[in-house]
């Protein structure tokens, strides 16, 4: 081969090369499962349905970058039982559009992500789950799930209510360290009057729940509790009569509506993000509420607005920002478009869909 | 924990050489933010399997080898055959869009050569090791490449680059 061959080659293919997006070691080692100490991460907080209910102390290991979901990757890796992105055009939504929460029940499995199991049950007997693949496993568990309904009646409600009553856990608010198995999670558990919030991890807070509450480590006997709620409330099949389900069959939770998020990266304001969108797109969520908030990071704390839209203004937005050429991805976990900014994987803003569930979380 | 040994070495290799090899796996994702997503877990993986490093070639050509796995979705820990190679292609293809042809007119073996001398950098060895093949079949494959590269692409485009260079 002459220089001459590699020189041209060299050049064409530099020419050519996406530009890569940064790195992360400290992810690496979250997803080998390395416990690094006062370190937690949370790589789904790009979502903003889980921003509104689970925020991330500073500590947590973020890539601000509009890869980061690495949505194409989800798309090869999962089998989308779950909507992957808007619901099509005439799938009817969950009905009634809302519902009571009578809990909800979180279980991590690592410390970020992989594996970490989810669900909602509703007083009208809906039950929506949703598992985060790992794909460190082999077997059914390596993919994620997408939200998924299932239907209880009345009496499946209450049985898994009792079970998880049976945990000795639900009396009162509970806060406990990782430890003892335990990585994070959460039960929120209605009773007559309020919920009794019992949670778990290390550098993790939850809605509702005071970031600075004092927690004690588990003892085994809590901790084999949870765990064995984790597997009851995974695998309901395995311990509910069938006369606790008014519809066993499993089907993709279709969302009322979408919440969608705009993310200022750098500081930008509402009318700055407004601005770098289509003109149409901007027409359409200014003249939506744009709830202000905030969204912490690794990298800094930065503005959201958020605004629910029912899936047909979702879909046209959708539309808009496709037509206009703005990047996007979509997943299990809803829709995000974004925007690269100048200098390595900044990026202007991103601007998520995240399915509404029943109780607007 | 093991903080040192392999560790640090997959973490040196990762820290050195994590854009090349996204830039890489893009070629066979089709972007690079799932690229991104598969080095993160072939770097993940191999942290978890390092016992299965036997030693008796580079570390990086076996992080390449997981990476591949991860990017074709292949699970288990056995290794992919020289058969299996995976399609490469540009995420662009509308750029230089008469490069691109020719290089997709290459035989899948041939062009995954080219892209993990061109895209990741990687000696003859390297490849050879990543590839299961041995130097000199890389040294021939490129050869052939080059020569059905210059064959595709017009006299004039590789006078204009001879003058240039």
């Amino acid at each position: 081969m002459s220089t001459y061959d590699d020189t041209l080659l060299v050049a064409r293919f530099a020419a050519l090369a996406p530009e890569p997006l940064l790195g992360d070691w400290e992810d690496v080692l979250d997803r080998a499962g390395r416990v690094r100490k006062g370190r937690r991460r949370f790589a789904d907080s790009l979502h903003s349905r889980r921003r509104r209910y689970l925020v991330v102390l500073a500590a947590v290991a973020l890539v601000v970058v509009v890869g980061a979901a690495s949505a194409l990757a989800v798309r090869a890796y999962v089998l989308a039982h779950g909507i992957v992105g808007l619901p099509p055009v005439g799938a009817a939504p969950s009905a009634p559009k809302s519902g009571e929460l009578v809990l909800g029940f979180t279980f991590g499995h690592t410390f970020g992500d992989p594996g970490r199991f989810h669900v909602s049950v509703y007083a009208d007997g809906r039950m929506i789950t949703e598992r985060v693949g790992d794909y460190s496993r082999t077997d059914e568990y390596r993919n994620s799930t997408g939200l998924l309904e299932r239907r209880l009646t009345p009496e499946g409600v209450e049985l898994v209510r009792a079970e998880v009553i049976s945990t000795g856990l639900v009396d009162h608010d509970l806060h406990l360290t990782s430890g003892e198995g335990l990585y994070f999670g959460q039960i929120a558990f209605r009773t007559r009057d309020r919920f009794v919030h019992v949670t778990w991890g290390d550098g993790v807070t939850w809605d509702d729940v005071d970031p600075d509450v004092a927690r004690q480590r588990p003892t085994p006997k809590q901790a084999s509790a949870l765990v064995r709620l984790d597997k009851r409330l995974t695998d309901p099949d395995s311990w509910l009569p069938g006369s606790a389900w008014e519809n066993p069959k499993i089907t993709a939770y279709v969302p009322s509506g979408y919440s969608v998020c705009l993310d200022g990266k750098r500081g930008l304001g509402l009318h700055r993000i407004l601005a770098l969108l289509p003109p149409a797109a901007a027409a359409l969520l200014r003249a939506q509420e744009n709830t202000p908030g905030t969204y912490t990071n690794l990298v800094g704390t930065f503005p959201i607005w958020c605004s629910d839209l029912t899936n047909e203004e979702a879909r046209a937005l959708e539309w808009t920002l496709d037509a206009a050429g703005v990047g996007g991805w979509k997943d299990v976990f809803g829709l995000t478009y974004g925007a690269p900014g100048p200098g390595e994987a900044a990026t202007e803003f991103s601007l998520t869909f995240s399915p509404i569930l029943p109780d607007r979380r | 924990m093991n903080m040192g040994g392999i560790d640090s070495d997959l973490e040196e290799l990762y820290r050195r050489r994590h854009g090349a090899f996204q830039v890489m796996l893009a070629s066979v994702t089709g972007s690079v933010e799932s690229a991104r997503d598969v080095v993160q877990e072939a770097f993940a993986q191999a942290l978890r399997d390092q016992n299965t490093f036997r030693g008796d070639g580079t570390l990086e050509a076996w992080v390449w080898r997981i990476a591949f796995r991860v990017a074709v979705g292949s699970s288990g820990s056995r290794e992919l055959s020289v058969e299996e190679v995976p399609e490469v292609g540009f995420v662009d293809q509308n750029a230089d869009p008469a490069f691109t042809a020719a290089v997709r007119e290459l035989p899948p073996q041939r062009r995954i050569a080219v892209f993990l001398r061109y895209f990741a950098d990687l000696s003859y060895a390297e490849i050879g090791e990543t590839l299961g093949i041995a130097e000199g079949t890389v040294a021939a494959t490129l050869s052939q490449a080059h020569r059905q590269l210059g064959a595709a692409l017009s006299t004039n485009e590789v006078s204009t680059n001879e003058v240039m260079a």
